[in-house]
């Protein structure tokens, strides 16, 4: 498969009384979104609010984080299953809207994680800092369950991302990349002498709060399968997950996957990199069996030298996690793991809830029991109703000055298992 | 000492292919699945439930969800279920007793790595704790009954 992917660089969003974009500026008028929000009848009411990279403002809690982007040409349209037809995506040119994100942010329950700081040391360890970010507060109607009110977020966030990205459909892009895939046969002729090496991504898929889809499939109902990293880039997995603000990965990182990221670039190089393969994170054990076998035995079947294995949250994905490892290891495939630790305050105990020697290449997003002050910020869009009680704070966490002392695992991304931040030990 | 309310039932365990029983702490999950599965609601703490899991290990069963399942972080939620299949049950068994333990002893340890929340949460947070309990639980019974 071979997907464009066009670049239309934003340098600055706005209100204004039409929504378009000119010399990098996203015009938005707010008018113009709030009916396709507003088209889910469990939605009473949105506010939009623009925050930028450096100021004085709080988000919290964030849900989604998504990109703007909208097909051009190749098959089918972003989102599939979930906002386009079903149609296979990851071929012909995507344009991607960068320096931007849209934010979904709003208590879905009381204990909901997830801080992006604009300015200030929280601001250090979330991505979603340096981007122009349009977040969106739904309100829902009285008495709407927890679940249709995820539901109703999670689809309002992508009708609105898709919305945007509509504006730049007939921009020119400022920076085009190609992505290219190869087929089995092709590959192995065309690099005879790299290794072949995968990637498996690691599915959150546990219930309420804890999904992510797959063309519009809940992912804990699939079997692990194959999928081109183009296809993703299209925005075929989203996230639905709206806990472990820290480590579960938005949309957003689905659609620039920093592992896939790097691994192109040294396609045809020092490797072949053959395909991306997605598992689940299923809460019965007899799925995360029968997932991990499955896993290992498509390595196999695919014939790769290597892969690289990335999680999202924690605690019993690590045993999906050390499952995978341990099978796909003992398939012959060497593996490289890519987790977060939670290693306690003082880092001292155990960082995994499982271990196993073949788990002998490990990267990790960092400790996320690490403490931090945050300040105290001009701006909160969002709520901090709940500070005190979400993952990672405690009864002392609001303190008399209105500083936050937390956890980096408040924080949207700071541990990010797939590598996508900005921090390192180097 | 914790006291344990079965609440009945049996009359439909013998169509389920696995025999199971649910023990837990969430009232909602109790009354979500006490007229169709067996029930074992013990009205006590997130971590005293995986004691009580210990027992029942130790007696035969063995566990069938993750005692670590969910995002929800160990000591944040005051609601833990875990599914035991009965010993005894002819139906293919996942993981061992002695697994079964060890995956307890593993989920045990991770409660010292976190803050107790207890007694700091408001009560129209602990409704939204339940729900989550029961969505994650919900999902393992699926698996469990198909």
């Amino acid at each position: 498969m071979r997907l464009e992917i066009g670049k239309i660089n934003i340098t600055d969003i706005r209100f204004a009384d039409s929504s378009k974009i000119e010399k990098g500026v996203l015009y938005v008028n707010p008018d113009d979104l709030k009916p396709v929000v507003l088209e889910d009848e469990h939605l009473k009411d949105v506010t939009f609010d623009i925050a930028k990279p450096g100021e004085s403002v709080r988000i919290t809690p964030v849900k989604d984080v998504i990109e703007p982007r909208v097909k051009v040409e190749g098959k089918g349209g972003v989102f599939p299953g979930m906002i386009a037809k079903v149609d296979t995506v990851g071929s012909g040119k995507t344009l991607a809207l960068k320096g931007m994100a849209v934010v979904t942010a709003g208590k879905i329950v009381g204990f909901q994680e997830g801080i992006i700081d604009m300015t200030g040391p929280g601001a250090e360890y979330t991505p979603f800092s340096k981007t122009l970010n349009l977040v969106m507060v739904c309100e829902p109607v009285e008495d709407l369950k927890q679940h249709d009110y995820e539901k109703a977020v999670r689809m309002a966030g992508f009708r609105v991302a898709t919305k945007i990205g509509e504006l730049a459909k007939d921009l020119q892009a400022d920076e085009t990349c190609v992505y290219e895939t190869c087929g089995i046969k092709e590959g192995i002729e065309k690099y005879p002498d790299l290794p072949r090496v995968g990637y498996v991504s690691m599915l959150q898929t546990q219930g309420l709060l804890h999904d992510t889809y797959v063309y519009g499939v809940d992912a804990k109902q699939i079997i692990p399968t194959i999928i081109s990293p183009t296809e993703v880039m299209d925005g075929a997995i989203v996230s639905g997950n709206c806990v472990s603000a820290c480590d579960k990965n938005p949309t957003y990182i689905h659609q620039n996957n920093p592992v896939v990221e790097d691994m192109f670039a040294e396609h045809g190089k020092s490797f072949n990199f053959v395909c991306q393969i997605i598992t689940n994170e299923n809460v019965y054990l007899a799925d995360k069996e029968r997932s991990s076998n499955m896993t290992a035995k498509l390595c196999k079947m695919l014939d790769l030298d290597a892969v690289i294995v990335t999680q999202e949250g924690f605690g019993n994905p690590d045993t999906d996690l050390i499952m995978n490892c341990k099978k796909i290891e003992a398939e012959g495939v060497k593996t490289v793991i890519v987790t977060d630790e939670y290693a306690g305050r003082d880092g001292k105990s155990q960082s995994l809830a499982d271990a196993d020697p073949a788990a002998d290449a490990v990267v990790t997003g960092g400790n996320a029991n690490e403490v931090i002050i945050l300040p105290k910020l001009d701006k909160v869009i969002g709520m901090l109703d709940y500070v005190n009680v979400i993952a990672g704070a405690s009864d002392k966490t609001l303190r008399e000055d209105g500083t936050l002392e937390v956890e980096i695992q408040v924080i949207t991304g700071a541990t990010n298992e797939m590598g996508f931040g900005y921090l390192s030990a180097r | 000492m914790l006291h344990a309310l079965v609440r009945h039932s049996h009359f439909l365990s013998e169509v389920f292919r696995v025999k199971y029983s649910i023990l837990t702490n969430n009232p909602m999950v109790s009354d979500k699945f006490s007229s169709s599965h067996e029930v074992l609601f013990c009205d006590t703490s997130a971590k005293e439930i995986l004691g009580k899991a210990s027992e029942m290990i130790a007696e035969g069963d063995t566990i069938l969800n993750h005692p670590l399942y969910g995002s929800v972080k160990p000591n944040e939620t005051p609601y833990r279920t875990i599914l035991l299949k009965k010993k005894g049950d002819p139906s293919f068994t996942q993981i061992t007793k002695e697994e079964s333990a060890e995956l307890i002893v593993k989920a045990l340890r991770a409660y010292e790595k976190f803050t107790d929340k207890k007694g700091q949460i408001p009560p129209e947070v602990l409704k939204d704790y339940q729900v989550v309990d029961l969505a994650l639980a919900s999902s393992a019974v699926e698996s469990a009954d198909r």
